[in-house]
């Protein structure tokens, strides 16, 4: 499957949010999500995309640091400003070092909304074209 | 000529009248304010002495008593006459007496054939002031001795050259559970714990290559039980009987260490609670306030009450949200000062 957006996270509720979220903003998207941060990293790592994929990380995950991901995204060459980092931390910091990984684009504190929705949204059109 | 205006208070020990009144007379030429005690015998001179301790300055005595006399005499007076200067009057007879009764505890000897006002009174100004000296040198003595034996500081002095520990007070025997005997026998590398050595051995060349005196280094030291301890050391370049000698002051800084190391235990548990705080409780707290993002984007489908009820619960989960907000910047600041 040829999905426009992969989402790791391991709070399964929020994964079903976040799809109804961008099911109301845009209902073509195609979206993967994984709750495991390893099995995520796996497949993204191994697939053989066509155009990769948007990513949507979340920094915290039980198995695995998003910092992890983020060095082999950036290892992997293929997702260069193709991430966007979601916590639901509020510690100051994150967001500066995050900036230091070529695949970050964007850096969004929990609670994810309908309106930073429609922004991701639009990167991923963005992605896409 | 001007008499010495000072009071003295002598005490002489003389059995021939016709001496002690010569002795009288010659003293009182320079002395205005003499306090002359006459004791006949032995008996007497010790019974005044038992009494007036502190208020004689100085015995003149005569080596032959009718109850007591020579070596005995000046033995037995010494013992008495703590702190007083005694000065023996010999005939030509026993001169040589005279020389050995300094080596019995007295202060000075005088032949009464060659007795002069002069000559006495040169006698008596001088063993009472050489007694004062060594009193004071006495004294002083023994407040260096009580600073370094009464210190509650572990002090321990040992030789350069060797390290044989030559000295220790009594905070070291109490500290370390080795007697002072012990610790003679005993050099540096016996305080210290076997991986510790090559360090010892290190520091003191520093230490003694170094000019400066502020010399302080946290070092190990084996107690005689095999206890560890955790210590700060302070040496200083001192000279014993003309060698060079380190003295060492301890400080047990084991408990200090104990207790810093707790407060880092319990920083670390801190720096956790603030991760959980930040990370972990705001999470399902995020998640609710999508879901109430959610369920306003479907407004048309809300009557006016759950309106007004999904506006109530935003409210409240703003407040919390701010209230995890606060807890999060205070434990980051902490951690930070940590």
């Amino acid at each position: 499957m040829d999905q426009d957006l992969i989402i790791v996270d391991d709070d399964g509720i929020l994964l079903v949010i976040l799809q109804k979220m961008f099911e109301k903003v845009n209902p073509e998207l195609k979206i993967g999500t994984f709750l495991k941060g390893e099995e995520a990293l796996m497949y993204i790592l191994e697939s053989n995309f066509p155009k990769p994929p948007f990513l949507m990380v979340d920094l915290f995950l039980q198995d695995i640091s998003g910092w992890e991901i983020l060095e082999k995204l950036d290892e992997d060459g293929r997702f260069e400003s193709k991430v966007v980092l979601i916590t639901s931390s509020v510690e100051s910091g994150n967001s500066a070092q995050s900036s230091r990984f070529k695949c970050v684009s964007g850096y969004y504190e929990k609670p994810i909304t309908l309106e930073k929705i429609r922004i991701i949204d639009q990167m991923i059109i963005g992605n896409r074209n | 000529m001007k008499k010495d205006e000072n009071p003295y208070h002598i005490l002489v020990v003389e059995d021939n009248l016709g001496d002690y009144v010569l002795l009288e007379e010659y003293l009182s030429e320079y002395l205005l304010n003499l306090d002359i005690i006459h004791a006949e015998n032995y008996q007497t001179a010790s019974k005044i002495l038992a009494e007036k301790e502190q208020a004689i300055d100085l015995v003149f005595l005569d080596l032959s008593l009718p109850d007591k006399s020579g070596e005995e005499l000046v033995v037995d007076i010494t013992k008495i006459a703590i702190g007083v200067p005694i000065v023996v009057l010999t005939g030509f007879s026993d001169l040589e007496f005279g020389s050995r009764s300094l080596a019995l505890g007295a202060s000075d000897y005088l032949v009464k054939d060659d007795l002069s006002p002069a000559v006495l009174y040169k006698s008596l100004i001088y063993n009472i002031q050489r007694l004062n000296f060594i009193a004071e040198l006495k004294e002083s003595k023994r407040k260096y001795s009580d600073l370094f034996q009464l210190n509650p500081s572990p002090i321990i002095v040992y030789d350069q050259k060797s390290l044989k520990i030559i000295d220790v007070n009594e905070a070291a025997s109490s500290k370390y559970g080795y007697s002072r005997e012990e610790f003679l026998e005993m050099d540096l590398l016996d305080i210290r714990p076997k991986s510790e050595e090559r360090v010892l051995l290190d520091s003191v060349k520093d230490f003694w290559v170094m000019n400066s005196n502020n010399y302080q280094r946290v070092t190990k030291h084996l107690k005689k039980n095999g206890e560890i301890l955790d210590v700060e050391i302070s040496p200083a370049k001192v000279k014993i009987n003309n060698k060079d000698a380190g003295l060492v002051l301890i400080n047990d800084i084991t408990e200090k260490l104990r207790y810093v190391r707790k407060i880092e235990e319990q920083n670390e548990t801190f720096r956790e609670i603030a991760w959980i705080q930040s990370h972990v409780v705001r999470a399902p707290l995020a998640r609710m306030m999508g879901l109430v993002n959610l369920i306003e984007s479907q407004e048309e489908e809300l009557n006016e009450e759950l309106k007004e009820l999904v506006e109530y619960i935003k409210i409240s989960a703003r407040e919390l949200d701010g209230i995890i907000r606060d807890i999060s910047q205070k434990s980051e600041g902490i951690s930070k000062n940590s």
